[in-house]
């Protein structure tokens, strides 16, 4: 096994009195998907938001190629190469899907034209609709180019929050295919899901959380493990 | 945004060389003024001169409402204290106008850092623009009661200065240049990346920080920058006026300033200039007939606002898509 190369060690955090996270543990390694399962409310986008800053922790450490990231700022850990997709994908609405796709690379000096390229050739639909206003995109529309824009940006790790999430069967097969393509292009990636399937689809590992805490049989490889299994896991 | 000003590249290829077609046309206005002020009595050119001071205010205050797109309200706040700063320097300490132009800015700026402190500590909406009014009042407060210094409600009166600054017809030339200067640099601020950071902020806060942008650090320089330019006006208005007292930085003031960016057309650095010059300009032809002015500046306000919500320069923008800058949003 390879060095991981984002770990996070007894990661605690919560909001105003409220505690969330009671000591988290995760080890993502280079160009694997590691699913972040779990039922409602466990803290799984609490977990996500504590790994690219949105959340301080209270203690703990998270580190990014030996670089202790826990407690910097947001756009910090963003420019370490930590990106996340949240689960409400903040589009800037009002802008265009090109504009909305150059302000992912913002912090890049020098041309974005190549990575542009790039992504419009992942995703076709996201190059037809580059002069859309995003307002006017449906849901499955305004995912994709969530990700795609967080690809602009050239991250290390990528942070998807359920990236199925209130989407039509068409449209999570075909975001269940990019996370695929991505996987299978060397992106690294965290992926919080509900879709059971999908992440036994594309996932490398699993860690599941239960009130915050990481579940006893977490960390299982794939292929050991039956939907069924994961599924009473989490619930039961 | 680049990608706007991308996919206008090839239509700009287009229209070739033309230069009616391209942004240095703009500079046309600027030479022609300069062979106004023959044509004007002094009190036009007193009236013109106000347009000037108001270009300031309004293009300063727009960076703050329009740009960063934040309910702050301490606009009159920076022009008080500019106004006041540039006419203490001279009266109390004998500087030069034109030493304290810089100064004034530099209060301006100041005072901007200060009413950013709510803004970048997450205040917003409603909360921000009280509180930021509340700051305005203070400062209204202060110049009423800090008799020993500002004269009080009986207003001070600026030392009069000498050649270029000793006639309305004199000021207008530097005024111009200074106006000129604050456009052209309002421009370029706006064009860099600090005004790609205020576009994503003002289109959604959260996702800008979510893509590296440190969003505290450009919302405090933007409410600096807006009391820069905005104080710098300040000093203008202060040699302007020669008699400087309390009530020109009432709430009435802060309806006036908020009204030429609203109608110029929030956002655009061209329609706050088109703003200074219709709402300051326009009300004076209405002078003799008392009352009918604030009837003729309502009525303006509700027109604009109902007919054409990105302002007057939304009208220019349908002609030529040189008045349609980064800002304009149909
Ligand atoms: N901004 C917030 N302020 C206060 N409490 C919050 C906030 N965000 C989440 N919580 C609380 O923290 C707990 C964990 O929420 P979190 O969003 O991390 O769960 P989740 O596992 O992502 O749930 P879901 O599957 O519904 O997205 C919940 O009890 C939630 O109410
Ligand atoms: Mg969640």
């Amino acid at each position: 096994m390879p060095e991981p190369l984002l770990t996070a060690r007894g990661i605690t955090a919560g909001y105003g009195s409220q505690q969330v996270l009671f000591g988290i543990d995760l080890d993502v390694y280079p160009s694997q998907t590691l699913a972040l399962l779990g039922a409602n409310g466990t803290g799984k986008s609490t977990m996500l938001n504590t790994l690219s800053g949105f959340v301080r922790p209270w203690s703990g450490s998270l580190r990014l190629d030996n670089e202790e990231l826990a407690g910097k700022p947001a756009h910090r850990i963003f420019r370490r190469g930590i990106v996340q997709v949240s689960q409400g994908r903040d589009l800037f609405p009002d802008m265009t899907v090109e504009e909305n796709l150059r302000l992912g690379a913002a912090i890049r000096r020098g041309p974005v034209g190549q990575l542009l390229d790039n992504v419009f050739g992942s995703f076709p639909r996201l190059a037809e609709r580059r002069a859309q206003q995003v307002r006017l995109m449906s849901g499955g529309e305004q995912q994709m180019l969530a990700i795609g824009r967080a690809l602009m940006s050239q991250p290390k790790v990528l942070l998807l929050d359920e990236p199925s999430g209130g989407l039509a069967p068409a449209f999570v097969r075909e975001i269940a295919t990019i996370i695929g393509v991505l996987r299978s292009t060397g992106v690294t990636m965290v992926l919080v899901e509900q879709n059971i399937k999908l992440a036994l689809k594309v996932a490398d590992r699993f860690l599941i959380l239960r009130d915050g805490r990481a579940f006893e049989r977490s960390d299982m490889r794939e292929g050991a493990i039956s939907e069924e299994e994961i599924v009473r896991s989490i619930y039961l | 945004m680049d990608s706007a000003a991308a996919s206008r590249a090839p239509a700009r290829a287009a229209e070739g060389r033309l230069f009616f077609r391209r942004r240095r046309v703009f500079w046309l206005l600027p030479v022609l003024l300069l062979f106004l002020p023959p044509f004007l009595n002094q009190y036009q050119q007193y009236v013109v001169n106000t347009v000037l001071v108001y270009v300031l205010v309004g293009i300063g205050f727009n960076v703050v409402v329009g740009n960063l797109g934040l309910l702050a309200f301490s606009n009159v706040a920076y022009f008080g204290l500019g106004t006041y700063g540039s006419a203490l320097l001279m009266a109390k300490l004998g500087w030069p106008w034109a030493a304290t132009v810089i100064p004034a800015g530099i209060i301006g700026a100041l005072a901007g850092v200060i009413t950013s402190i709510p803004a970048v500590r997450g205040v917003r909406l409603f909360y921000l623009a009280i509180l930021t009014l509340a700051f305005g009042e203070l400062m209204r407060w202060t110049y009423v009661h800090w008799e020993s210094l500002t004269n009080g409600s009986m207003g001070m009166t600026v030392p009069s200065a000498a050649f270029p600054l000793d006639t309305d017809r004199h000021r207008f030339y530097v005024f111009l240049v200074l106006a000129i200067l604050a456009i052209v640099a309002t421009d370029r601020l706006l064009r860099s990346r600090f005004g790609r950071a205020f576009e994503a902020i003002r289109g959604n806060e959260v996702a800008a920080a979510a893509m590296g942008i440190p969003t505290n650090r450009y919302i405090l320089l933007g409410f600096a920058w807006s009391g820069f330019i905005v104080g710098i006006g300040g000093a203008m208005f202060a040699i302007s006026v020669g008699q400087v007292s309390p009530p020109s930085f009432n709430m009435q003031e802060l309806i006036l300033e908020f009204a030429v960016v609203m109608v110029g057309g929030l956002g655009s650095l061209i329609g706050s200039v088109i703003g200074a010059a219709v709402l300051t300009a326009l009300p004076q032809i209405f002078i003799s007939f008392p009352g009918f002015q604030e009837l003729v500046f309502g009525v303006m306000i509700i027109l604009v606002l109902l007919f054409l919500p990105r302002g007057l320069v939304s009208l220019l923008a349908r002609l030529s898509p040189l008045f349609a800058d980064r800002f304009y949003r149909e």
